[in-house]
């Protein structure tokens, strides 16, 4: 009976342990470093976006929310950026730490991810998170973002093509953060000169010539969308209904043409072309099978890495169309800071999302990580025009249809219109191009 | 016709070994792949390429900088760590907790005992992550997600469910032996500690595999509990992390020798336990 008793205080110790530490507060795991603890980094100067009386009036709203208790924040932003963020938020607390003690987590949360990680629960969401531009339908019309707090200052402050994608029925929803999520040209200089960089068909006469490859991810609706926009095709937010994707008015023979002179093209160099992902460039670069393909901006430094002193980054080539040579018109992201609306504490939360997209903080960021501006003074300074990379990509968003409102029945259509375009033993008669385009936008419109 | 049976047999065996070894070539290939790659750097020290066009690396590729990298430069030891700690306890707890019940429907005779075995079995039918939108809210509410506490009760809560193949077992051991105990002034306790647990080791071994390897190889619980809490990490939800965009160039080389390094414990494991666990195995069929 001895042992019988020995086992049920075990058994009953064990339960009064689980619920001990049932108690014990989860939010904040151990092991975490909250950057609040820590001293702003040493050396730095402290960058104040506002002036003495913005701060004094911030400061009392803070100080308000605070309420005497300690303001908690958590950040997610990719792995990547963790140190530059860390070094950004301690700046934040030091400028607020006369009005409210302030501290914020930095945790990491790629951005692809983010927009659905704070939908499945906002309650344990950061408050303050960075994500892509596709996203903002998705996080806007069930109102897990904020609305902008301070919508004149950051509208006056980011190009007018950011701010237009940050806005959601009319409002301001996201701090515009990033302004290149794109993809462009990139080339071996070594093999294609800058003059020929300018055209499709001069870029793979040069591939041919050297036989070399000429990569892109032709079947992926992202990359794919380029020949419907080439011809003219765009997308204008949506329709009355709310569900359903708005085009402009568009000339569907001209589509048409557009898609087919890819495919004309990629038919003509099968030899050259090759349907694969970014990464695979950058490998191509690296092995020197690859003379030009198209990268993401985010493929930027490994692509640096791979070519060295031959990188060379443009904006996407010209095409010829029947007999005229057209820019290629592409989709251009963003990446924009948004508040979680059910924060606890949306007053600091807001104010730090301001502070993150401000100049100087993109600045910095362009600088350590190569992030392109949405910033208007960050994208026209000498150290963006100089950089050969960042310039080339915020060139291109000037040809390009901003990647936001899309619907979620837009890539699967394009992958497939894609994927046609790609398979090179297709025989391309214009009747059969205009029949797939058709389908593409049909499946598209969900008709 | 080929008349001579001897021939006959052995162009038939023929057959058959090629077919199977071709099989095996086919089924162990990806593992082969798997290892050599991780292996697989760059000879001029950057990162290797994600895409490569040749099955297997080239000599002057092969290299330890994968292995080196995963333990230097990267979280891989801490989610290890964590997997670990949570394998040994969710395997101590699971391990008690389906004995007892196992011993208890084998052994006792109450009248709750042939309703409580079909709950018992129609509950362990359903999958373990069915319930899980419940699992979270409900640790939620007790302050328990984010947290190892929390994984820990998700793995081995429910796992006492878990007792038909060990009760087939038990029901394989005679019951004259626990008669023969009583009779010497043996109670229940010592009946199963002393009498039916050391016959039930093969069982017991088999529990312990089992129990030890779930958490390696789950990947929806930590997602949900953990969140972005990767601190807390399992090895399976660390590596999946580095198959995202974000990751992919660079850490692809990792997830491939992060994968190799996961399935040595596993593997010593099988290989110290393998002879008790076919044993197990197939005395738990014997009657059920």
């Amino acid at each position: 009976m001895n042992a019988k008793r020995i086992l049920a205080l075990v058994f009953a110790v064990l339960m009064v342990v689980g619920c001990l530490a049932a108690c014990d507060n989860g939010n904040t795991p151990a092991g975490t470093d909250p950057v609040g603890t820590q001293p702003a980094t040493g050396g730095q100067t402290t960058f104040v976006p506002w002036s003495a009386e913005d701060i004094a009036d911030l400061g009392a709203n803070i100080q308000k929310e605070a309420a005497g208790n300690k303001i908690t924040l958590k950040v997610w932003q990719p792995e990547a950026a963790q140190d530059v963020f860390k070094a950004q938020v301690a700046d934040f607390i030091e400028i607020f730490k006369d009005y409210a003690e302030i501290e914020i987590e930095v945790a990491i949360q790629g951005e692809g991810d983010a927009g659905a990680n704070v939908l499945s629960d906002p309650n344990t969401a950061a408050d303050v998170f960075g994500f892509a531009s596709d996203q903002i339908m998705k996080l806007a019309k069930p109102g897990a973002v904020a609305e902008v707090m301070f919508p004149n200052e950051v509208t006056s402050m980011n190009t007018e093509a950011s701010i237009s994608a940050a806005t959601y029925d009319g409002k301001l929803v996201a701090y515009p953060e990033v302004g290149d999520n794109s993809y462009f040209l990139c080339y071996d200089k070594s093999l294609v000169t800058a003059d020929q960089a300018k055209s499709l068909e001069a870029i793979f006469a040069a591939c041919e010539a050297a036989d070399k490859r000429f990569i892109m991810d032709a079947g992926n609706g992202y990359f794919s969308c380029m020949y419907l926009f080439t011809g003219g095709l765009a997308t204008e937010g949506l329709e009355e209904d709310g569900e359903t994707q708005h085009f402009n008015e568009y000339d569907i023979d001209k589509v048409t043409a557009s898609v087919k002179a890819f495919a004309d093209l990629f038919k003509k160099y099968s030899k050259n072309f090759e349907n694969n992902t970014t990464s695979a460039v950058v490998d191509g670069f690296k092995n020197g099978t690859t003379a030009a393909g198209v990268i993401g901006s985010w493929d930027v430094a490994s692509a640096k890495a791979a070519l060295g002193d031959n990188a060379g980054f443009a904006i996407l080539p010209t095409i010829n169309i029947d007999g005229t040579d057209t820019q290629i018109i592409n989709m251009f992201g963003y990446k924009f800071i948004g508040v979680n609306s059910q924060s606890k504490f949306p007053y600091t939360s807001q104010a730090l999302a301001y502070y993150l997209s401000n100049e100087e903080c993109q600045k910095e960021r362009a600088e350590q990580l190569e992030w392109g501006p949405s910033n208007v003074n960050v994208a026209n300074s000498d150290f963006v025009k100089n950089n050969e990379s960042m310039s080339a990509i915020l060139a291109q968003s000037e040809f390009s249809v901003p990647q936001t409102i899309i619907v979620g029945t837009f890539w699967d259509p394009c992958a497939a219109l894609g994927g046609y375009v790609a398979e090179t033993n297709n025989d391309f008669t214009t009747e059969a191009v205009k029949a797939e385009v058709e389908k593409c936008i049909n499946n598209i419109l969900d008709l | 016709m080929i008349k001579s049976y001897k021939l006959r047999r052995g162009l038939a065996n023929t057959f058959i070994y090629i077919l199977l070894a071709v099989l095996g070539l086919i089924w162990i290939f990806p593992l082969v792949w798997l290892i050599l790659h991780s292996f697989r750097i760059d000879p001029n020290g950057g990162t290797p390429a994600v895409n490569v066009d040749h099955l297997f690396p080239y000599l002057n590729e092969l290299g330890f900088d994968n292995y080196i990298g995963l333990f230097t430069k990267t979280d891989f030891m801490l989610w290890f760590k964590n997997t670990f700690i949570i394998a040994v306890i969710c395997c101590i707890i699971s391990t008690l907790s389906v004995l007892v019940v196992a011993y208890a429907f084998s052994r006792l005779r109450f009248k709750a005992r042939k309703p409580l075995i079909n709950v018992g079995m129609i509950m362990g039918m359903f999958p373990g992550f069915m319930t899980m939108i419940a699992l979270y809210y409900i640790l939620k509410m007790m302050s328990l997600d984010q947290t190892m506490l929390g994984l820990i009760l998700c793995y081995s809560a429910g796992s006492g469910l878990g007792y038909l193949v060990m009760k087939g077992y038990l029901d394989t051991i005679p019951h004259a032996l626990d008669e023969a105990a009583t009779i010497d002034g043996a109670n229940q306790f010592q009946v199963f500690w002393k009498i039916i647990l050391p016959m039930a080791k093969p069982m017991v071994i088999y529990q312990i595999l089992t129990s030890f390897i779930g958490p390696w190889c789950d990947f929806i619980l930590v997602r949900l509990v953990m969140m972005d809490n990767s601190d807390g990490y399992t090895v399976a939800r660390g590596l999946w992390r580095w198959t995202e965009q974000e990751y992919k160039t660079e850490f692809y080389r990792y997830f491939l020798s992060g994968s190799v390094v996961v399935s040595i414990p596993i593997t010593a494991l099988f290989l110290y336990m393998q002879k008790y666990y076919v044993e197990g195995v197939t005395a738990g069929g014997v009657k059920g």
